[in-house]
């Protein structure tokens, strides 16, 4: 029992919690750049969710050795990681572009705060 | 007829080319086409053919000439033909002239496809063609021509797209697009799809046609279109209703019995019954709604509502005499319509008005064009001799035939009350008193001359003879099974009694004359300046009279349109409504559009929530 | 023959956007000639694979994987079609910015977007594979990011950024949940595993995957910044978004839904299916009230991205594949991509922003105003242009399937569709300019563009066949 609640909450309830942190943020955040922070912790709950997909309990990093020839391992699913690892690039890039974004609206507009900038833009 | 419309095609652009040279080069060719147009739809009388051009995928544009549809393909090669003749010199001095000829030529395409269509989807095409052409030209007209177009456009796509729903219920269960399967399984189809089919087909020709409670475009597309499109517009496209309401009047209950050589309409045919009385309504809305008009245009604009109203009330009445008559009337306010658009146009082309409040006294510097006038508004009010006599005695006959007199009082209303309205213009334009900006006024040029003598002279003798008339209509009826009326040379026969034109036009002849030989006779009358006539020759300087303020034409029928301010108009509810439709749009636009980021965020949540909400309960 | 390979169709813009940069170290003025490059190599390569495709879709592997497991590209005769549509009006775009707008913005960057947003959205219109899909998704909409602040559109750019940014949060949820349920991420897989599946568990998966597409596919709810992005938007980037996003996000859409979902799930599709019927309206009755152009075409963008969903869903709710409903859609979207494509080049080509502004500048610019007409007679659907035949199509299908209520919303938008935009077309032929300012010229080569685009929605208009037969033959044996 105390071990499937753990499991089930780092690999379901708590990246779901981190993912909901984030979008809480982006529902309640004016701040451009608390903005930013939103969406990445958002990602960091998609990325986390999707690597804890990939766990087998107790079992070997999906490298393939020498070791395989003598017995058969139990190897976690390696998709995951791979897709995660493009995940986070991708998130890298878009972070990136949100904060040159902001830098060039701040020194467009002088201001970061949404609810200013809101006047502007309508 | 496909090699037609692809002619007619190349001829728009071939058109806008000649016009761009010169504005009378484009019009000639335009009325050459027009015109060879009528002369060889006169030589094809009693030929008929049908053809197809394929499109592939198992469509089709189906074209035919047949004994149905010539008179209607005549009406719009006739009225181009006159209309461009018009345009010869009218246009010379109008902005767009060149893109005005060459969508005018899309619009003669559009006739040949609207009328001369065998299936519904070609129907509904040159209908749309004819939507957008019509659209531009109407656009093109004076300051509130831009909102009337777009009015005009919004209604026409309404009743467009009922029609092509309409089309598509028909497609659905006879699997073609073809009149001919429809006729076949009409009878056979479930009645809910037949009455929806029907209701949608006729409410879309009623906003085509101008009818009303959908007539309020024509007023201002009517009334402030380019003076030479008025013409077309009230002549030719509100036919295309018109053409499209018989169609399927064809299988209304009345028209299949009298088909079946019943002659009796009972009160049992409900449909038509409330057809027909919508059909008296708008002539009597036309004609009250005329009465009130100070613009010229604007009330003949009205007057098409009410000789619309005719056409439906006769069409959907359906005994044989009512259908000849009110087929014969579709051409007869073509004459009309011409002749007065036509003058209204010669009018302002002189004057750069037609507000008749600021008019008057025009009889001597536009005696041609007041000719014309006088004697398409004798047509129109249904005095005899003219063509307009003959359908209106038709209709009234088989009204009362038949003992309807509700719609054979609502008939009368028209008829005494467009004597009203078509008094107003003659005597606030061309009688009166002429202000002194339009003294040097002259007669329209010859081509505009000869375009609406040509109208005149065939009222005259369509109503004189009225075989030419009404002949190629009672092949209709007898192309459809219907038993057609009695005519001859110049006479028409009821059941009640017997029409001789010719007669009458001899003894109105003779009265004629007879008043001719008296003013002939007698001395001639002293010229006096105009305005003297109203202080005996005598203007007392204390009082600084000016001629202007004896204009007695200013606000023409202000007591009548007291009488009538209390009525509901249906026009003001339609502002009404369509205020709060933009109030709505608005709201959905910033609700939906332009929020905050958070906002959009909020809206995601909510729409997944109620997504997934839906699905687990 | 190498040219066989869809796969370049991917490789080749992606090839040359990376080498840009090196390029520009040797060749600085010739860089911006390398995305012409791309798009034209595209449009041929598209123009040559289509007759060799059959209306059966064809499995390209990548790299060795059997297509289960590997990266899968789909090739038809209607991905083809749907490509060649999308990259030729690429392709005009950026003969426009060539000529028109290269000094705007840095002379590296554009070109490099430009290049990539080629790659990705030929990607996602051709790969089968849903992480596969997630990447082109990310690729194209970074791209769009950059193309969107061509002309310094901070704020709508942001918009987009953040909208788009949730969007894929979602997707990528969605996908790797799917992931973990069927074991695949091969669409046709994972769509044939997702029976053994719970229905709550598959609600909540396309719940999110409509979520995650509707901001790239321009669908409620996370399509609020297609209105401020496309009035900032250069003029190459409006018609980026209008045809070339836009087109590969909806076809992605229709491919998941198709090939993950199919038709065994009616709620899914009835969720689409209302939501795209709500987008349709909302998006009409807003853009109804525009008078800014590019912001009036941007509303009208979105309804119809909402009116072709709703179609496709509408399609696939009964269990049955409607053939013929599925294949108006399809054909609406391409004449909607060319339409819109010509409209936008137009509007950017005048220079002038509002409904006022262009006041009569149709008669001053007589083919200019020609061609816009084409284009805006096709968008309201009038007979002699192409769009006529897919809105009649609409029509015939969703009376004939006895879709009523859906009928009443289309026709009622068409309606107000058409008013808004035949009171652009009066104002632009017959209103007075309210500026003094004076038209920017415009090159015969950007003419040549436009007659092409005109041209194509004249044929279809005329003969309708080539594209019918194009979009539905091939559906009975298979769509997709």
């Amino acid at each position: 029992m105390g071990h499937e609640w753990l499991s089930l909450w780092s690999f379901l309830y708590g990246p779901l919690s981190i993912f909901l942190v984030g979008l809480y943020g982006l529902l309640t955040q004016k701040n451009l750049i608390k903005m930013a922070i939103s969406i990445n912790i958002m990602d960091y709950g998609v990325n986390l969710f999707i690597i804890s997909l990939g766990y087998v309990p107790s079992a070997e990093a999906p490298i393939y050795t020498d070791a395989v020839k003598t017995y058969l391992p139990v190897f976690a699913d390696p998709l995951p990681q791979a897709l995660v690892l493009t995940a986070i690039v991708i998130s890298v890039a878009v972070t990136a572009f949100i904060l040159a974004l902001t830098i060039k609206i701040h020194s467009q507009y002088g201001t970061t705060d949404l609810t200013k900038l809101g006047e502007m833009e309508l | 007829m496909s090699t037609l419309i692809f002619i007619g095609l190349a001829a728009s652009l071939l058109i806008y080319a000649a016009a761009r040279l010169s504005r009378p080069l484009g019009a000639l060719l335009l009325m050459l086409l027009s015109g060879a147009g009528v002369a060889a739809l006169i030589l094809s009388w009693g030929k008929g053919f049908t053809e197809t051009l394929p499109l592939g995928n198992g469509l089709e544009l189906t074209f035919s000439l047949s004994t149905f549809n010539w008179p209607f393909l005549l009406l719009g090669a006739f009225v181009l033909f006159i209309v461009s003749l018009f345009a010869v010199n009218a246009l010379k001095e109008m902005e767009h002239g060149a893109s005005f000829l060459a969508l005018l030529t899309l619009i003669g395409v559009s006739v040949m496809g609207v009328f001369g269509a065998y299936d519904f989807l070609t129907l509904f095409i040159f209908f749309e063609l004819m939507t957008w052409t019509s659209f531009f030209l109407v656009s093109m007209g004076k300051t509130g021509a831009k909102k009337a177009a777009l009015i005009y456009a919004f209604m026409s796509m309404i009743a467009a797209y009922l029609m092509i729903s309409a089309i598509m219920m028909i497609a659905q269960y006879t699997g073609s697009f073809s009149y001919s399967d429809f006729m076949g399984m009409y009878e056979a189809m479930p009645s809910g799809i037949r009455t929806t089919v029907v209701i949608f087909f006729l409410a879309a020709a009623l906003i085509k046609g101008g009818i009303y409670p959908v007539h309020f475009w024509l007023r201002s597309a009517h009334g402030d279109a380019p003076h030479v499109f008025s013409p077309v517009l009230s002549g030719l496209l509100v036919k295309y209703g018109y053409y499209s309401a018989f169609l399927f009047l064809l299988f209304f209950p009345v028209m299949v019995a009298t088909k079946a050589g019943i002659t009796q309409v009972t009160s049992t045919d409900g449909p038509n019954f409330i057809l027909a009385f919508i059909g008296g309504l708008s002539i009597m809305a036309g004609t009250v709604a005329a009465i009130l008009q100070s613009d010229a245009k604007k009330l003949v604009a009205f007057s098409s509502v009410s000789h619309g109203g005719y056409v439906i009330l006769a069409l959907a009445y359906g005994t044989n005499m009512a259908v000849a008559g009110g087929l014969a009337h579709i051409w007869v306010h073509v004459l009309t319509a011409l002749g007065m658009f036509l003058s209204m146009g010669a009018v302002a082309y002189r004057t750069g008005t037609t507000d008749m409040d600021e008019m008057g006294g025009l009889i001597k510097n536009m005696p041609v064009t007041f000719t014309v006038y006088l004697i398409a508004i004798i047509s129109v009010a249904g005095i005899p001799p003219l063509a307009g006599f003959v359908s209106k005695w038709m209709i009234i006959q088989a009204l009362a035939a038949n003992g309807s007199y509700i719609l054979a009082f609502m008939a009368f209303f028209g008829s005494i009350g467009s004597f009203m309205y078509v008094f107003r213009p003659l005597a606030t334009i061309f009688l009166g008193q002429r202000p002194h900006k339009f003294k040097d006024v002259r007669e329209v040029p010859f081509f505009m001359q000869l375009a609406m003598l040509i109208v005149t002279l065939l009222t005259i003798l369509l109503g004189i003879m009225p075989y030419y008339l009404l002949k190629p209509f009672t092949r209709i009826q007898e192309f459809i099974g219907m038993v057609p009326v009695k005519i001859g040379f110049s006479t028409v026969y009821s059941a009640l009694t017997q029409l001789d034109m010719m007669l009458i036009f001899l003894v109105f002849g003779g009265g004629f004359l007879l008043a001719l030989v008296i003013f002939l006779l007698f001395s001639k009358p002293t010229k006096v300046e105009q305005h003297e006539v109203y202080t005996s020759g005598e203007i007392a300087p204390e009082i600084s009279t000016t001629p202007e303020i004896y204009h007695f034409s200013k606000g023409y029928y202000r007591s009548f349109g007291r009488l009538f301010s209390r009525w509901p108009s249906v026009e003001a509810w339609y502002h009404k409504g369509a205020a709060y439709i933009s109030q709505f749009f608005e709201i959905i636009e910033q609700s939906l559009f332009k929020q905050s980021i958070n906002g959009f965020i909020w809206l995601a949540v909510v729409v997944m929530a109620v997504l997934m909400a839906v699905r687990w309960f | 023959m190498i040219m066989q390979n869809p796969v370049l169709l991917i490789a080749v813009p992606l090839l040359l956007a990376f080498l840009i940069p090196v390029f520009s170290s040797f060749f600085k003025g010739a860089v911006r000639f390398i995305p012409v490059l791309a798009g034209g190599f595209n449009v041929i390569a598209a123009a040559l694979l289509i007759p060799q495709a059959s209306g059966d879709v064809a499995v390209t592997e990548i790299g060795g994987w059997a297509s289960a497991y590997g990266i899968s590209l789909l090739f038809s005769s209607q991905i083809g079609y749907m490509i060649l549509a999308v990259n030729l009006t690429a392709l005009l775009a950026i003969f426009y910015y060539i000529l028109n707008e290269r000094d705007l913005g840095s002379p590296l960057a554009y070109p490099i977007a430009f290049t990539l947003a080629l790659s990705g959205a030929n990607g996602m219109i051709m790969t089968g594979d849903l992480f596969n899909l997630f990447v082109f998704m990310e690729m194209t909409a970074i791209a769009g990011y950059i193309i969107a602040v061509h002309k310094k559109g901070y704020l709508g750019t942001f918009r987009f950024v953040v909208l788009s940014s949730v969007g894929s949060a979602f997707f990528l949820i969605a996908t790797a949940s799917l992931y973990n349920a069927t074991g695949f991420l091969n669409m046709a897989m994972a769509g044939k595993n997702l029976g053994a599946l719970s229905t709550p568990f598959i609600s909540v998966i396309s719940v999110l995957f409509i979520m995650a597409l509707s901001s790239e596919a321009e669908l409620l709810p996370l399509n609020g910044w297609v209105a401020p992005v496309y009035r900032e938007s250069s003029g190459a980037g409006s018609v980026f978004f209008a045809s070339v996003f836009s087109g590969a996000a909806l076809f992605a859409v229709i491919k998941v839904m198709l090939i993950v979902f199919g038709i065994n799930y009616a709620y899914v599709h009835q969720g689409l299916l209302v939501l795209g019927l709500v987008t349709l309206a909302a998006g009409e009755a807003a853009a109804f009230k525009q008078s800014n152009l590019k912001k009036m075409v941007a509303y009208s963008s979105i309804a119809q991205s909402g009116l072709i969903i709703a179609a496709v869903a509408a399609a696939m709710r009964s269990g049955v594949l409607h053939n013929g409903l599925f294949n108006a859609a399809l054909f609406q979207l391409i004449n909607n991509i060319l339409a819109k494509a010509l409209v936008l080049l137009g509007i950017a080509l005048l220079g002038q922003a509002t409904l006022k502004e262009i006041g009569g500048a149709g008669t001053r610019k007589k083919w200019l105003g020609v061609f816009i007409s084409a284009g805006v007679l096709s968008l309201i659907g009038m007979p002699g242009f192409a769009g006529f035949w897919s809105k009649l199509f609409l029509v015939r299908e969703l009376v004939g399937n006895r879709m009523f209520v859906f009928t009443l919303v289309f026709l009622l938008a068409a309606l107000f569709e058409a008013y808004y935009y035949l009171r652009f077309l009066q104002s632009l032929f017959l209103g007075k300019s309210t500026t003094a300012a004076s038209l920017p010229k415009t090159s015969w080569v950007t003419y040549i563009l436009l007659f092409v685009l005109a041209a194509l929605i004249i044929l279809i208009g005329f003969a309708p066949d080539v594209i019918i037969r194009a979009v539905s033959g091939l559906s009975l044996g298979g769509v997709l």
